[in-house]
């Protein structure tokens, strides 16, 4: 069983390739083919994963950024993250 | 809707970005190709140097990094370059012969996973491909190579130059990357020489079965379609001398890496400004030309052909004629 999303050491899948375009990432799954394309707040989470953090360290991170309350930042963060672990574009480590 | 990833590449075109860079690291090789384009010479870039070239190309917009020799696998540090150069986020391809693959390597091919392993084939025997590389063995370390990257699911491309020695091959190569589910590509141009020399042009297929090699592959390929070349707008190439080119093959120095930063030289350059304006605007001996809607021109040759990037030649001609008699024929 994959590691639980918010206890998880959360950092970028090592294969995916990614550049920063504009204000746009633009990430390639070489294994399966695909690109995806990050856009707004999730260019910030992206970049927060420079290095490899925790769930609460990334709504942190974000939190310096974005008037936004604690409880919504929750929310998005852990929607975008299993967006991205479903894509494979992210690797849980316990 | 529109396309976010349209978009993208609208903003990428719009902007010049260099998304796809090739990056010669060395232009030493174990092999001895008689149709090689390279000056024989042992210019290599050092990881240091790499590491400078990388971080600027980053910061320039770089995704596809294509990795070329010379042979790239008798590098002694290959394996902490790639780690380092995937660790920056690069989208990598390498192009190598395979011969000095082995198993350890191929582990750790799997872990970084380049995006496209080109491996060089002329011929499904020794015969004919050692007849081209000079190299006695190397044909079966190749055959094998490919076979242990296909094993581990990496993305091996097949590719292939062909020429008067190995032309009889081609469809048995392409029976043969069909079968194991390989992409492959049948290239029929020998190119000049760097330095202008013409003298491998000898290998180059005669008019007849250059003909005949792209009637087949038209019939093949539905959706030929004219296209501007990517070349000093989107694509670009450095050199083992830190030069940078538009393209590998359109060796036109527009900047040495080693004398200023890549971002620099690709958006302020002043060639590549007014290539990129000649290119934009047409060219005018090219608009009253019978064959200018059949015309695959590729500047690199013209550049290689006629030490000028913007002229006809021969094998232009030659190509756009045939694929004119092919629309004729098939409307």
């Amino acid at each position: 069983m994959s590691p639980d999303l918010f206890q998880a050491k959360i950092s970028r899948n090592p294969k995916v390739a990614w550049q920063k375009i504009e204000d746009k990432i633009v990430a390639v799954h070489p294994e399966k083919r695909r690109i995806h394309i990050i856009y707004d707040s999730g260019v910030s989470i992206w970049e927060a994963l420079a290095k490899p953090k925790r769930f609460e360290e990334i709504v942190d991170f974000i939190l310096e950024d974005y008037e936004v309350g604690e409880n919504i930042v929750n929310k998005d963060v852990g929607n975008f993250l299993k967006v991205l672990k479903d894509k494979e574009l992210i690797s849980l480590e316990e | 809707m529109r396309n976010i990833w349209q978009e993208t590449k609208e903003d990428l075109e719009k902007n010049y970005t260099p998304f796809s860079i090739v990056l010669e690291l060395t232009r030493v090789c174990n092999l001895n190709c008689i149709h090689c384009y390279n000056i024989k010479d042992k210019a290599e870039l050092s990881f240091v140097q790499i590491k400078k070239i990388a971080s600027s190309l980053r910061k320039a917009g770089t995704l596809t990094l294509t990795l070329t020799g010379g042979e790239v696998f008798v590098i002694k540090d290959i394996l902490e370059i790639l780690y380092f150069l995937k660790g920056l986020g690069f989208d990598l391809k390498i192009i190598t012969n395979g011969t000095l693959l082995n198993k350890d390597l191929i582990k750790h091919l799997k872990s970084i996973y380049p995006s496209e392993i080109g491996v060089s084939l002329y011929g499904l025997s020794p015969l004919v491909h050692e007849k081209i590389t000079r190299v006695r063995g190397s044909f079966q370390k190749t055959f094998q190579t490919i076979k242990a990257l296909k094993e581990e699911g990496l993305p091996v491309h097949i590719k292939t130059t062909l020429m008067k020695e190995n032309f009889e091959e081609y469809p048995k190569i392409r029976e043969f990357s069909q079968k194991l589910g390989l992409n492959y590509l049948l290239d029929p141009i020998i190119s000049p020489k760097d330095d202008g020399s013409k003298s491998v042009l000898k290998h180059r297929l005669s008019f007849k079965k250059l003909r005949e090699f792209y009637w087949e592959e038209f019939e093949r390929i539905e959706d030929f379609e004219k296209r501007r070349c990517d070349a000093g707008f989107n694509f670009g190439a450095i050199s083992a001398e830190g030069r940078v080119y538009p393209c590998i093959q359109f060796p036109w120095e527009v900047g040495n890496v080693f004398r200023e930063d890549f971002k620099k030289i690709w958006e302020e350059s002043e060639v590549l400004r007014r290539f990129r304006e000649r290119v934009n605007r047409g060219f005018s001996q090219c608009s009253s030309c019978e064959l200018y809607s059949y015309c695959s021109y590729c500047p690199g040759l013209s550049f290689l052909e006629n030490r000028n990037p913007f002229s006809c030649y021969r094998l232009a001609r030659f190509m756009a004629k045939v694929y004119k008699e092919y629309c004729e024929v098939r409307v």
